[in-house]
């Protein structure tokens, strides 16, 4: 189960409270088992961020703001 | 060049009783530096595809390079449902063709893949699910398909533990019955297949796990393996997820996603169901083994993953639709989940043919799929290789359909999408 | 009631510590009554009234008994019923005795297997369901039905089962797993540390295996020290102490699953942790020779403990098997319970040592260089009778063997660390033959093992490993562990080396190695592993499974202990380790499931009003209103006449409503939408499509122009409920630069709609305004109603002019209950969800829950002239561009009306070409169809492939026989309504 942080309002729970982007024609398929992904902050803020993970541990890399300019571009 | 290979029989069993030298099932043959063939993933769609290859075209100067071992992998413990629903005709053509070779399968190879007919049942409890199964029906009947529509009463009929519905919460609208679907060992297909193609002289080379494909000036010429290089002037790419990575090392882009795809598996029951059963307003499937355990499957994970560790949340949905089906399974016990790495594609049908490199060809995607799919998918895909040209059956698969917008939509209907 | 094999009540105290000889307690087996004392668990209650027998085998209907004390136990999965439940199986060694409490065996039907699979048994060999039934066709499905039947399994209850399921989240620092001595010492190194620790045990005690080893911690009894330190624990308010609490599964990412048992009922935990002490213990391992599975075949551990937890005595006379000091112990329990060791058998050559000094010294009889070869046994395979020993000291030839006569053999033949756990989690396996057993190559991070699970063999040296690991978890986590005040004095007897007892002594291969057992579970037996390795199936996995034939049924154990080995040995080191996947000891369903049952399965947004509920399970709205004993199609259909000839009130209040408002709202709404809707004028509403970036359409609605920056959308057919998400995402994502904000206002205003001819009368009796007769074809009009807020949206859904009414939801019933009275009064009435879904039939409009199966386009949908281009590209565009997607490519919709006009086909039934020309071309399919009151004709809406036209002949097959029809414009009634 995936344990993912908001990086807008901070709430940090398992994946139930959150929604993985749906459109997979828009997603970049992932390479070296590195995927760049968009998650929702559902029962949170409602905010889109943007989250590299690793598939093969599905840990959590890094997490970028939609506001945040070094992120990984929309 | 045949290899040597001991009939199974009755009379081979008397034969091993009474002390007879056990033989291999498949030749645990040397890695040649070339081949006519070099089929890339030991999974079923390599083995049915190698199998037709040496069967179906005499082509037996070809290897199958298995990173692992052959078998023993698949989830829902071993049972897969045979079964040609499908939401588009295209897909439900190619399930059907494989249907109708499992039923003579198991004497054509001489192995036994415990294909037992016991009938597949797609339930619904929307009217969306109902207005799907019911076109599907439709098709099924101007395709040839032997598959209809029966209402509730005789849902019940089918299977009695589902008396007592229409429950309030979930009435049964109607169901799907295709009397000549029901189970098959995963294992033993890919057992199956792996010891006929060897015995038609196949390689299958186990723990040769594939690293990059080599190409030059656009047309194929070598794997390489852990093992060394195997020169080729034919690749066929069968490697299920990993099927993305490779292609990449040659510069193509599949849009290949890995899912994880779970199913839970029951302590044994005495035999209270006997069609398979499909629910998809609850995301369920559900059969009994012979040897009683309950296997719920479903969709795969809503999120890519490569883990093998699927998601906790989706154990919890299988369980409340199961219970929402068969209130009275509450108290028995999940003794085992089964996790799989599946591939997944943007309309959730397969990616199969031809690629921009000459002689290299890639099946894959088939997202849980694959052993109900092997022995018709392998047929038309080894046709494909042999004949230079893709089968009838398999052009809508075409991995180039996207940029098109050919779509062969297998999506779950949208309110259900994971 | 007769006890053959309790100790007397006279026996020495160290026994019996957990039983209350004054509360006898009774139970049944099978219908027979048997009796026990409260404190017992139902395998010592079966063994003590002399049950040795209990269940049969899977595969070869061999009788078994209790062969140990916790989860490796096979013997005993048994239905159970108490106090009204029943549970499908049960480990007797775990649950407790309860008065009335009634064991089933679910046993595969008998009738002569038990004769003749023995006489089988060599055709019954690994694969051999995958060998044979080949010929003729037929005999498969009939062996598989026989197989079904000789496989029994556990029964359904009949009858509700409500058993309560809760789950509960926490968030820890540490888990740690198992709280004997190792464990305790763990915990309470990082509790010390400041970490929030939980720590979970099994049993209902915690100690694990503390009470089977005698001696002194700091001067105390092993005991009394373990129940001082875990009341020290459990104050501790970092530290939460789970006992009857199992860890089901470690999912890796520090996610764990425990399954808690309080009372009757169970309790999920779903517990987070960054780091994992594992102090799982050990499982004592069996010997692998010629008939190991009989029942009266016991690990020695387990029997010390039953004797001295439940003066529950193994048998009357004894034989020990041991490869180390275990036996031993057991074996001067044994004495002093004053029981008949026969024979004290030790596999190691020239043991040595302080319990070997004991047992002489008490006269023990002791073989030494020997092993166990085979057995023997009467009553059909159920009463042990004897154990063959045989020397291992053999150069060639058959080895030196010694029958003895015995009921019990009790067989310690080392430890094998419980490491499932570890392997789900992502630790590397690996068999370590100086060990004898599988250990951990590699740990993810912060996962950390300790004692017994970590090789620790000698209670000894227990307690320091578990505090190593608990400091260094605490390292992991950032901190120290402070040192203890005072260095633990440990005073346990030390063992002697054990023989890393090659599990299958390799020197002396079993004389029967099919009826050498390594997974008695699943009737795997040493010939079985041979024959698949020969056979070439060499994976773990693949072994595992072809050692089964397929037909083995895994009990909750990831595998039998000692099966590792036993690969390894045949297949290399590659095949020890097998994949491990939880949940580990079962999970029930109702566990899992949760509270979501029944109604709560999913989420339901539903409506007050209306008594029958529409087959739309999602959103409850009423099919129809249907008066006396009328069908629903009845009630349709007079809905239908109603609102045709008068006029009709429907509740909409389901269907979402989004307020999108700022000043680029309306750039927002173009971009995401297919219509310009800046060019939407204020006051008035246009209806239009969003489609996803495949350009195929997601939802429909009507966008309504309150003002300069504010729009309404409401939802006309379908996929609202996630159109609001899919706004959401892109106002985020891709137009994060535009200054505006979406509010879901779907549950803010109740909604009906006003249908048919006289519908503006009704609006102008509410609002007591005659102008509001003629509402505009595409008014959108914020005003007020009784004192409410009220919007009026022009709805041309029905086919005719209908105005939607929203006023909030709290205000809702009163407006239906006028609404209702002055259609009733204009000759109209209620209609439901059916009658609105056969009123837009009529009007032939597509409707995105029924012709949308979410890949069709716009153009398809013959909605394409709502695509505004000019405005530039919208989400979609570019994908209409691509050639497969070209208006010319695809089907399109049409309406379709059959020669005969009664006759109403399902949704999905096919088009054909003609059916004289051979084979009929499927031309497309229909989606939706019903019965039109107002043209006396079935109606039906379908798709058509490109090339199709209106007009052309079309074919139905019903019934078997082509029915005729044709293709025609799908708008079957036009704005006003008329034909």
């Amino acid at each position: 189960m995936l344990l993912l942080s908001c990086p807008v309002c901070g709430l940090s729970a398992n994946e139930s409270h959150f929604r993985h982007e749906q459109d997979l024609l828009a997603a970049q398929p992932a390479r070296d088992d590195v995927a760049d992904e968009a998650w929702c902050c559902r029962r949170g803020c409602g905010a889109w961020f943007r989250v590299r993970r690793n598939l093969k541990t599905d840990s959590v890399l890094a997490a970028f703001a939609p506001t945040d300019e070094t992120g990984i571009a929309a | 060049m045949r290899r040597s290979f001991r009939r199974h029989s009755l009379l081979s069993l008397l034969r091993a009783a009474r002390g007879a030298q056990p033989v291999p099932a498949w030749s645990r043959a040397e890695l040649k530096p070339n081949y006519d063939v070099v089929i890339v993933g030991g999974g079923a769609q390599g083995l049915a595809t190698a199998y037709y290859l040496a069967r179906r075209h005499g082509m037996r100067k070809v290897a199958v390079l298995e990173s692992g071992r052959i078998g023993g992998r698949g989830a829902g413990g071993n049972s897969a449902i045979v079964h040609s629903a499908a939401r588009q005709r295209e897909s439900a053509a190619l399930f059907e063709l494989s249907r109708k070779l499992f039923e003579s399968l198991s004497s054509q190879l001489n192995y036994n893949l415990l294909f037992t007919r016991r009938g597949v049942l797609h339930l619904a409890f929307s009217g969306a699910q109902l207005d799907s199964l019911a076109r599907t029906a439709d098709a099924a009947r101007h395709d040839g398909i032997s598959a209809w529509m029966v209402p509730p009463s005789e849902v019940a009929s089918l299977a009695p533990l589902l008396q007592g519905h229409p429950h309030e919460d979930l009435p049964l609208l109607g169901a799907l019955w295709q009397p000549n679907g029901g189970l098959v060992d995963g294992d033993a297909v890919h057992w199956a297949f792996a010891r006929m193609a060897s015995a038609l002289g196949v390689d299958v080379i186990e723990n040769c796990a594939a690293e990059e494909i080599i190409a030059e000036r656009g047309r194929i010429k070598a794997v390489q393996t852990e093992r060394g290089p195997v020169g080729s002037d034919v690749v066929a790419v069968t490697a299920g997820s990993a099927t993305a990575d490779l292609l990449a090392s040659v510069g193509i882009e599949l849009p290949l996603w890995p899912h994880s795809l779970q199913s839970l598996v029951t302590e044994p029951l005495q035999p209270v169901i006997s069609p398979a059963l499909f629910a998809g307003d609850l995301d369920l499937s559900l059969c009994q083994t012979t040897s009683g355990e309950l296997v719920a499957g479903g969709l795969p994970d809503p999120y890519p993953s490569r883990s093998g560790q699927g998601s906790f949340l989706r154990a919890e949905d299988r369980a409340a639709g199961a219970l929402a089906l068969f209130p009275a399974l509450g108290r028995l016990r999940v003794t085992r989940s089964w996790t799989e790495t599946v591939a997944l594609t943007p309309d959730r049908a397969p990616l199969v043919g031809p690629t921009g490199i000459e002689g290299l060809h890639v099946n894959c995607g088939w997202g849980g799929d694959s052993v109900r799919a092997a022995p018709g998918s392998g047929l038309t895909f080894a046709a494909s290789i042999a004949v230079g040209r893709p089968h009838h059956l398999l052009r809508p698969f075409a991995p180039e359909r996207f940029a098109f917008g050919r779509f062969v939509d297998e999506r779950p209907l949208p309110e259900l999408a994971p | 009631m007769s006890r053959p094999f309790r100790l007397p009540p006279d026996a020495a105290p160290q026994f019996g510590r957990l039983i209350d000889r004054r509360m006898p307690v009774s139970f049944s087996l099978n219908g027979r009554t048997l009796g026990g004392f409260a404190g017992d668990t139902l395998a010592s209650a079966l063994l003590g009234a002399g049950v040795r027998a209990l269940t049969q085998s899977r595969r070869y209907h061999r009788p078994r008994g209790i062969s140990g004390i916790g989860d490796e136990d096979c013997g005993g999965l048994l239905t159970l019923t108490r106090d009204g439940a029943t549970l499908p199986s049960c480990r007797v060694a775990e649950q407790p005795l309860v008065e009335g409490a009634a064991l089933r065996s679910g046993d595969g039907r008998t009738r002569g297997t038990r004769l003749l699979l023995p006489l089988a048994r060599p055709f019954l060999q690994a694969g051999f369901a995958y060998k044979t039934f080949l010929k003729p066709r037929q005999v498969w499905p009939r062996a598989e039905q026989a197989l079904r039947r000789i496989a029994g399994g556990g029964f359904l209850p009949r009858g509700p089962q409500t058993a309560s399921a809760e789950h509960v989240h926490l968030r820890v620092d540490l888990l740690v797993v198992g709280g004997g001595l190792a464990g305790l010492a763990a915990a309470e190194a990082a509790a010390a540390a400041g970490k929030r620790v939980l720590l979970a045990e099994r049993e209902a005690r915690l100690g694990g295996l503390a009470d089977a080893y005698d001696g002194r911690i700091d001067g105390q009894p092993l005991l009394a020290w373990v129940r001082q330190r875990v009341a020290a624990l459990s104050v501790l308010p970092n530290v939460h102490v789970l006992a009857r609490t199992r860890v089901a599964g470690l999912h890796g990412n520090g996610f764990a699953t425990l399954v808690e048992a309080v009372g009757a009922a169970e309790r999920l935990w779903q517990v987070h942790a960054d780091a994992v002490v594992l102090a799982s213990g050990a499982h004592e391992k069996p010997l692998v020779f010629s008939g190991n599975d009989r029942p009266g075949i016991m690990s020695a551990t387990a029997a010390r403990l039953y004797l001295r937890r439940y003066a529950v005595a193994p048998g009357r006379r004894i034989v020990i098997a041991t490869a180390g000091d275990e036996g031993y112990r057991t074996a001067l329990d044994c004495l002093a319970a004053g029981l008949d060791v026969v024979r004290i058998v030790d596999l190691r050559l020239t043991p040595d040592g302080s319990f070997l000094n004991m047992a002489k010294a008490s006269g023990l009889p002791i073989s030494v260089g020997s092993v166990p070869y085979d057995t023997s046994a009467e009553r059909g395979g159920r009463v042990l009778s004897g154990v063959t020993i045989a020397n291992r000291l053999v150069m060639d030839g058959a080895p030196l063997t010694h029958r003895i006569a015995c009921d019990t053999l009790l067989v310690s033949g080392g430890w094998s660390p419980a490491l499932d756990l570890a392997a789900q989690a992502g630790a590397e396996l690996r068999y370590d033959s100086d060990f004898g057993a599988l250990r951990l190559a590699s740990v993810p991070e912060g996962f950390f093992v300790a004692g017994l699970a970590n090789g620790v063999f000698n209670a000894a040296d227990v307690l320091e490993d578990g505090r190593r690991a608990g400091t260094d978890a605490v390292a992991y986590l950032g901190g120290t562990a402070p040192k203890p005040p005072t260095p633990l004095n440990v005073e346990i007897t030390r063992d002697d080396a054990p023989e890393a007892a090659t599990f299958l002594p390799s020197e002396l291969p079993p004389p029967f190695p099919e009826t050498a057992f390594v997974d008695p579970a699943r009737d795997t037996t040493v010939a079985d592993y041979r024959l698949a390795t020969a056979e070439n199936y060499r994976g773990p996995m693949a072994m595992e499974r072809y050692a089964a034939s397929g037909l083995g049924a895994l009990d909750g154990r990831s595998e039998g202990v000692g099966a590792a080995e036993i690969r390894q040995a045949f297949a290399g080191p590659g095949a020890a380790a097998l994949p491990a996947s939880p949940p580990l000891g079962g999970i029930r369903l109702d566990l899992l499931a949760g509270a979501r049952r029944g109604s709560r399965l999913w989420p339901l947004r539903a409506s007050t009003l209306g008594k029958r509920v529409s087959e739309h399970p999602r959103s409850r709205r009423p099919a129809a209103f249907q008066h006396g004993n009328e069908g629903v199609e009845e009630a349709i259909r007079r809905e239908v006449r109603t609102v045709r000839n008068a006029c009709g009130v429907s509740d909409l209040s389901p269907v979402g409503k989004i307020l999108v408002s700022g000043p680029d709202a309306a750039r927002f709404l173009d971009a995401v939408s297919i219509s310009a809707a800046s060019a939407i004028a204020t006051g008035t509403a246009r209806y239009t499509l969003f489609l996803d970036r495949n350009g195929f359409v997601r939802a429909d609605a009507l966008i309504a122009r309150l003002d300069e920056t504010r729009f309404w959308l409401c939802g006309v057919s379908g996929g609202t409920q996630t159109l609001l998400d899919w706004m959401e995402e892109l106002r985020q994502t891709e137009y994060a630069h535009l200054a505006m904000a979406l509010v879901d206002e779907t549950e803010r205003w109740g909604q009906l709609l006003i249908a048919g001819p006289r519908g503006g009368e009704v609006l102008a009796s509410l609002f007591g305004d005659d102008a509001l007769q003629d509402f505009p074809l595409d008014g959108a009009v914020d005003t007020a109603l009784s004192g409410f807020p009220a919007r009026l949206l022009a709805n041309r859904y029905t086919g005719e002019m209908g105005v939607a009414l929203a006023v909030p939801s709290g205000a809702f019933p009163e407006l239906w209950t006028q609404a209702l009275a002055a259609a009733q009064a204009l000759e109209g009435e209620a209609f439901g969800y059916g009658a609105l879904l056969r009123l837009r039939l009529e009007a032939g409009h597509a409707d995105m829950s029924l012709e949308n199966d979410g890949s069709r386009t716009p153009a398809e949908l013959r909605l394409g002239h709502l695509a505004d281009t000019a405005e530039g590209a919208f989400t979609g565009a570019a994908a209409l561009q691509k050639a497969a997607l070209a208006e010319t490519a695809r089907p399109r919709l049409f309406g379709v009306l059959l020669d005969e006009a009664g006759l109403v086909v399902p949704p999905g039934t096919h088009l054909l070409s003609d059916p004289e020309s051979h084979p009929a071309r499927v031309l497309g399919h229909i989606t939706s169809s019903g019965f039109s009151p107002t043209l006396h004709r079935a109606l039906a809406l379908g798709f058509a492939d490109s090339g199709l036209n209106e007009g052309d002949r079309v074919f139905v097959q019903h019934f078997g026989e082509a029915r005729p029809g044709r293709l025609v414009n799908p708008h079957f009634l036009d704005m006003e309504g008329r034909p």
